[in-house]
C-alpha cells in the first residue's frame, strides 16, 4: 500500500473590476458581489471559523488580508491531483468573472479580472501562494535539510519578473525572493522567511503541517507540478533521513537565493558549509540523486519514479546553461524563461538592447540615490521626479556624465513602466492573459503531458478532468468526505457550516468529524457539551457570527 | 530580421540558441524563437493598446498577504 501523503496550495489572486470608460470600481463592493454570485453558483457551506465558504469540491474560498480573494485546494494525495484542483480553482474564478460581467449586477462594470501575480509593482504588496505538506517525522531536521531545495528550486519554479524595489529594469527569476527577509520565520505578513516555522496541523494523529510561503503563483503547469512534487518527495526523504540535504547546507541561504534569482544564466554558485560551491542546478541534482536512490523504498510514494523522470529531464534541459550553451526547450516551458525572452525582446523593440538595459540600470540606481530625500519607492515616483524641473536639474550632471539625455532616461523609465504593466498582464486568468494567448498560439509548451511526451521516451500522466474537479472532491482522504457532505447539505447552508476538520449542523447540534486526515469520515454524531471539539466549535461559531461578512 | 538582431545580445541568446550555442542552436530553434517573439510582440502590443485599462495602476493592492 502506498504511503499516505497530503498536500495543498493556497493562492491569493489579484482582483479588479474595470469601469466602462476607464477607471476601476471599488474593490470591496466588487468582492461582496463576487461572493454573493459565488454563493448562488457553487455548492458550498459557510466557513465555520471565518468569512467565505467551503466548496463542494473540498476547497475553501475566502478573503484574506489586503482584500485578496484566496482559493485553497482540497487536501490531495499526489501532485497530479493537487495541480488538477489548482487549475479547477482558476476555472471557477473565470466562471465567476464571466457571471459578474454578464449578470448586470454592477452598474458601469466593463470587465472583471483575476490575476496570478506575486508582487504589485506599485504598492509593493504581495500575493501569496502557500504550500502545505503533511509529515510526521524529524521536524527539527526539516529547516536545515529543506532550505537548500527551496533556495535552488527557483530555476524551474520561478515566476519571473522584476525586482519591484529596484529603480531600473532588473529581471529576476523569482520576484518573491525580494520579499523574504529571514532564513526562518513564523511571520507571513512581514519579515517572511525562506522557511516558515508555523506548524498548524489542522488534524489529529501527531501530524505536522509544513507551511511554505516562499513559493510563487505560476502559469505553467509543469512548473506548478514540479514545485509541489519535488518538495513533497524531499520532505518525505527528510523524514526518513535520506534527503542528503545536510551535504548542501548553504553558508548564506538568503544571499544565495537573491544571487540565484538575479542570474538568468543559472551559472552562479554558492558556498556550502561542508566546503565547495554549487550552482542551483547542481544542488537540485544532489536532491534528485537522493530521491532516485530511494525509489522503491516503502516510505516512497508509487508516483516517485515518474516525478524523478520529469525532474531529471528538466535539469537536463537546464544543464547547458552551466556550460554557457543554449537551451532547447527552457524558454518555452518555464514562466521565468518565457518572460525573460519576451521582455528582453520588448526592451529591444523600444531601443534598449540588453547591454543598454544594464547601463541604464546602473544609472537609475545612481539617480535614485541622488534624489536622496525624495528617493523614489517606485518607478512611477522616479518618473514623476525626473519630470519636475528642479529635480531634473539636480540629476542633469549625472546624466551628462553618462552621456545620457533626460529624454533618453525618461524613455528608459517609461520602458520599465511598460514592462511592469506587461508582467501584470502575463498572469491574467482567462483568454486575455498573455500566457494564455501564447499557450493557445502554440508558441509555448504548456501542459505536463505535452512536455513529458516531448522529453521522455514514455511520457508521464497529464493533468486530467479539470472541469469535473470544479464540483467533485478528490477521490480520497477527508477532502473527499468533506466535499460530498457539502454537496449534500449545500441547500441547507443556513443550518450548517464547515471547516477543514469538521462539518457542523448547528440546528441539530451534531458534527461530522474530519479531524483524522486519512479517515473515511466517521459519520455524524451528536456534539456533546463537554467535548473539547464542541467547545472549540462554539467559539468558532461565535467568532464567525461576528465576521460572516468578509469586509 | 528583428529577432536576429535581438538575439545578438544579452542572456536571452543562451536560452534560444542565438550566437555560439551548441544544443538547439540550429535553424529550428531560431524559427521557434521567432514564432514566440512574434506572438509575444503581438500580444504585448494588443495589451498595451488597451488604454485606459492601465492594469498596474488600477490594480494597486492594499495591505499584504
Amino acid at each position: 500500500m502506498a504511503p499516505a501523503f497530503l498536500h495543498g496550495l493556497e493562492t491569493e489572486y489579484a482582483f479588479s473590476q474595470f469601469a466602462e470608460g476607464g477607471g476601476v470600481l471599488d474593490r470591496a463592493d466588487g468582492l461582496r458581489t463576487l461572493f454573493a454570485v459565488a454563493r448562488k453558483r457553487l455548492e458550498c457551506l459557510p466557513d465555520a471559523a471565518s468569512s467565505g465558504f467551503f466548496l463542494g469540491n473540498g476547497s475553501r474560498f475566502y478573503i484574506d488580508a489586503g482584500h485578496h480573494p484566496e482559493l485553497s485546494t482540497p487536501e490531495c494525495s499526489d501532485p497530479w491531483q493537487l495541480v488538477r484542483y489548482l487549475k479547477a480553482g482558476e476555472a471557477i474564478l473565470i466562471d465567476l468573472a464571466r457571471d459578474l460581467d454578464e449578470q448586470g449586477l454592477t452598474p458601469g462594470l466593463e470587465r472583471t479580472c483575476f490575476f496570478r501575480n506575486n508582487v504589485d509593482y506599485h504598492s509593493h504588496a504581495t500575493w501569496g501562494c502557500h504550500e502545505s505538506y503533511q509529515y510526521r517525522e524529524r521536524a527539527k531536521a526539516m529547516p536545515a535539510e529543506l532550505i537548500p531545495h527551496l533556495v535552488s528550486r527557483i530555476v524551474f519554479t520561478g515566476a519571473g519578473g522584476f525586482d519591484d524595489r529596484a529603480p531600473g529594469v532588473e529581471f529576476v527569476l523569482s520576484p518573491r525572493v525580494g520579499h523574504l527577509e529571514r532564513v526562518s520565520s513564523n511571520d507571513s505578513t512581514g519579515n517572511r522567511g525562506i522557511f516558515h516555522t508555523k506548524d498548524e496541523p489542522l488534524s489529529r494523529g501527531g501530524w505536522h503541517r509544513l507551511h511554505l510561503i516562499c513559493g510563487e503563483s505560476l502559469c505553467g503547469e509543469l512548473s506548478s507540478f514540479l514545485k509541489v512534487a519535488t518538495t513533497a518527495l524531499i520532505v518525505r526523504l527528510i523524514e526518513h533521513d535520506a534527503s542528503g540535504g545536510r551535504a548542501v547546507i548553504l553558508v548564506s541561504p538568503r544571499a544565495t537565493m537573491k544571487a540565484f534569482s538575479a542570474d538568468p544564466t543559472c551559472r552562479r554558485t554558492a558556498t556550502l558549509t561542508e566546503g565547495g560551491r554549487m550552482s542551483a542546478i547542481e544542488i537540485q541534482r544532489h536532491y534528485l540523486a537522493a530521491a532516485e536512490a530511494s525509489i522503491g523504498r516503502a516510505y516512497m510514494p508509487d508516483w516517485a519514479a515518474d516525478v524523478c523522470r520529469i525532474w531529471r529531464a528538466t535539469l537536463d534541459r537546464l544543464d547547458p546553461l552551466l556550460r554557457s550553451e543554449s537551451c532547447d526547450d527552457v524558454p518555452y516551458v518555464f514562466d521565468w524563461a518565457i518572460k525573460q525572452q519576451l521582455y528582453a525582446g520588448h526592451a529591444e523593440r523600444r531601443g534598449f538592447a540588453q547591454p543598454d538595459v544594464q547601463r541604464y540600470n546602473r544609472l537609475a540606481r545612481k539617480v535614485a540615490q541622488q534624489l536622496d530625500a525624495q528617493r523614489p519607492e517606485s518607478l512611477r515616483e522616479l518618473q514623476k521626479a525626473t519630470k519636475r524641473h528642479s529635480l531634473a536639474q539636480k540629476v542633469a550632471p549625472t546624466l551628462e556624465r553618462h552621456e545620457v539625455r533626460l529624454e533618453e532616461f525618461q524613455a528608459f523609465l517609461a520602458l520599465r513602466a511598460e514592462l511592469c504593466e506587461i508582467d501584470t498582464r502575463f498572469g491574467e486568468l482567462g483568454e486575455r492573459g498573455l500566457h494564455t494567448i501564447l499557450e493557445r498560439s502554440g508558441t509555448i509548451t504548456h501542459s505536463l503531458a505535452e512536455v513529458s511526451k516531448a522529453w521522455l521516451q514514455k511520457g508521464i500522466p497529464g493533468i486530467l478532468h479539470v472541469d469535473r474537479a470544479k464540483s467533485e472532491p478528490p477521490p480520497e482522504a477527508r477532502s473527499h468526505f468533506r466535499g460530498n457532505e457539502i454537496r449534500r447539505l449545500a441547500a441547507s447552508e443556513e443550518r450548517c457550516s464547515a471547516d477543514w476538520h469538521v462539518i457542523i449542523d448547528h440546528e441539530r447540534n451534531r458534527i461530522y468529524d474530519l479531524s483524522d486526515p486519512f479517515g473515511t469520515g466517521a459519520g455524524w454524531r451528536d456534539s456533546t457539551e463537554d467535548s473539547p471539539l464542541s467547545t472549540r466549535l462554539r467559539l468558532e461559531r461565535a467568532r464567525a457570527r461576528g465576521s460572516r461578512t468578509p469586509f | 530580421m528583428e529577432l536576429k538582431e535581438r538575439n545578438r545580445s544579452g542572456p536571452s541568446e543562451l536560452l534560444t540558441g542565438g550566437s555560439g550555442g551548441s544544443a538547439g542552436s540550429g535553424s529550428g530553434s531560431l524559427d521557434r524563437a521567432t514564432r514566440l517573439a512574434d506572438a509575444g510582440d503581438a500580444a504585448i502590443d494588443a495589451a498595451l493598446s488597451e488604454d485606459p485599462l492601465n492594469y498596474l495602476a488600477q490594480n494597486r493592492q492594499e495591505g499584504g498577504e
